[in-house]
């Protein structure tokens, strides 16, 4: 197999992040450069981000985590300071979720607390239902598992749009606009940082395609199986929620609570919309060091 | 002290000191109380910096909001909701220190108005039914007092929304270090003491007051901080309004309605109440005090006489 033809954003870019001194960790996945960040001692809490944000999304809640405990975030390759690799067919749920079991036996991690948002979601909650030697707690914030359906409308303008931007696609914007709080410039800047050409965007294009939207989807049996091992996963959860998400709305938080027999909330958080990491850092900190306590 | 006790009678003022020193204890053993979360899984909402306990019924239809009184938990609810929520969207949250909300003070009446108010715009609910139970009576007057227009109307249950004086001082004295450790010996057996505080409140068509009963209204008391905040809370006594406030009342729907057995809030009171505000006044002929746990259909038909 010849080597994948990837994107390595300069670092340069990410020179003077706002609230983003960490220090780069690095490990080779088939060739590719996964970054991830290592921050703090303890038990491990894993903090798995979705579209189309990196680690970057959790800046603010990692100097109150890793006070406590030790908090590893990744990069989805094709994001972030990792590796993109640039045909867009390459991207996988399954490779995804490979490239965190990766990182996981990389690191030789247990007892693990794995915090999921967005497409964290799929791929942290399959890592915990298949790995579950690996996981001791959940924590699920304003994400879905596939039941062979579109998320919500709102979700379906969200991937028209993307599908219709392609290349074009303003991955700052796309982010402020899922925010009830609003980013100041340099923060946007910062969300854009990593793609700074067409073909730097080939991940974030692919994850909307990749959202199992009808039960014969490539996805979709994988991701009811996770659904569906739910129920019989017995450690506690914690489900947090932006009271304002449009695009996996609150009903949504309630049916995780459902699901798994051993969840609390769902703790909304009002004044927050999707990505509740920007608007309410400090009281989803708070929920989480409580939980994990 | 003499009107405060008239005002929720003297049983219950033993019952609220008891409490208070129970709910100390409880702090002093278990290293200040346990999080809600381990108490009651959910579903909460954070709204500016407090966290709420709440329960939902129902998924369509227009939205009521209910409150709940001194000491009681959303739960006190769980017959009348889904009731309700046949038909309606409906919300019941724990006003703090009650209930398993973050105790996060101050306790006052305006500070209850605005959780209210920031609840109602977190899940979205565009002008409620408001349902006041007990001491909630006041809050929902508040609300009536405060934004005519924002609520389609109120039901006052079993309170007369009324204020009355202070607690004597000595009750939030005692749940102060050190004099709980010593108290801890004595108030050895509290079960006696919320049997006899239920007994009277359910009335004789109450439910047999079995442990799991008594464990559902202690269970609250083990909150972190609860004991500091009835501490904090007490010398505020039974907060709410004056019959000239309540005349006040104006554009908003109202009904009264009572428990024709209730010896906490006399039906006298009610009825006093319901001409301040020139409402109609419902009398619900088995139930006491705790009226929605005892009649849940008479009060649900009450409700929906406003909410539709």
């Amino acid at each position: 197999m010849g080597a994948i033809e990837a994107f390595r954003t300069p670092d340069e870019r990410f020179a003077g992040l706002p609230d983003y001194p960490f220090a780069p960790h690095w490990l080779d996945v088939d060739g590719l450069r996964l970054h991830y960040l290592d921050e703090g001692a303890g038990d491990p809490v894993l903090l798995l981000h979705g579209e189309p944000t990196w680690s970057f999304l959790w800046r603010r809640l990692i100097p109150r985590l890793a006070g406590r405990r030790r908090v590893i975030a990744p990069d989805l390759l094709g994001f972030g300071r990792s590796d993109k690799p640039t045909d867009s067919g390459w991207y996988s749920y399954d490779r995804h979720v490979e490239t965190v079991e990766r990182l996981v036996a990389g690191l030789g991690l247990r007892r693990l607390t794995v915090v999921v948002h967005d497409w964290g979601g799929p791929i942290g909650l399959r890592l915990a239902t298949e790995h579950e030697e690996c996981v001791e707690r959940l924590v699920i914030l304003d994400t879905g598992i596939g039941a062979g359906s579109a998320p919500s409308e709102t979700w379906l303008r969200f991937a028209a749009v993307v599908r219709e931007l392609g290349g074009e696609l303003d991955i700052g914007r796309l982010v402020a606009a899922g925010t009830a709080q609003g980013l100041t410039d340099d923060v946007r800047a910062a969300y854009d940082a990593p793609f700074p050409t067409a073909e730097s965007k080939a991940g974030a294009l692919a994850f909307p395609e990749l959202v199992p939207t009808a039960p014969d989807h490539p996805s979709a049996a994988a991701m009811l199986r996770v659904r569906d091992a739910l129920p019989g996963w017995r450690k506690p959860a914690l489900v947090v929620w932006g009271a304002e998400d449009a695009v996996l709305p609150a009903h949504v938080a309630e049916r995780f609570v459902e699901l798994l027999p051993n969840a609390q909330g769902p703790l909304l958080l009002a004044g927050a919309s999707h990505f509740l990491q920007e608007d309410r850092p400090d009281e989803l900190a708070a929920a989480i060091l409580a939980f994990v306590a | 002290m003499r009107r405060w006790a008239k005002r929720i009678g003297l049983g219950l003022l033993a019952l609220v000191a008891a409490l208070t020193i129970a709910a100390a204890v409880y702090d002093g053993v278990s290293a200040g109380g346990v999080p809600a979360l381990t108490l009651y899984a959910g579903p909460y909402v954070q709204v500016d910096g407090r966290v709420l306990a709440y329960r939902r019924w129902g998924s369509h239809g227009s939205p009521i909001v209910l409150v709940a009184g001194f000491i009681e938990a959303s739960d006190v609810w769980r017959k009348v909701g889904p009731l309700l929520g046949r038909t309606h969207r409906v919300f019941a949250l724990d006003l703090p220190p009650f209930g398993y909300s973050q105790r996060k003070g101050p306790y006052t009446l305006d500070t209850w108005l605005d959780e209210v108010e920031g609840f109602d715009r977190a899940l979205g609910i565009v002008r409620p039914t408001l349902v006041g139970h007990s001491l909630g009576a006041a809050v929902v007057v508040g609300e009536a007092l405060r934004h005519p227009r924002a609520v389609r109307g109120i039901v006052l249950l079993d309170g007369d929304a009324l204020r009355s004086g202070g607690a004597p001082s000595w009750i939030g004295a005692l749940a102060v270090d050190p004099y709980f450790t010593a108290l801890y010996r004595v108030v050895t057996d509290w079960n006696w003491i919320f049997r006899r505080g239920l007994a009277s409140a359910y009335g004789a068509y109450g439910p047999k007051l079995t442990s799991a009963e008594l464990e559902r209204w202690k269970r609250p008391f083990r909150v972190a901080g609860t004991a500091a905040a009835f501490a904090q809370m007490l010398p505020h006594g039974i907060q709410g309004y004056t019959l000239a406030d309540l005349r006040r009342v104006h554009d908003v729907p109202v009904l009264v309605a009572w428990g024709e057995r209730d010896t906490t809030d006399s039906v006298q009171a009610g009825r006093t109440t319901a001409k301040a505000l020139r409402a109609p006044f419902v009398l619900l002929p088995r139930a006491a005090h705790l009226s929605m746990l005892v009649d849940p259909t008479g009060v649900a038909r009450a409700v929906k006489r406003i909410a539709g």
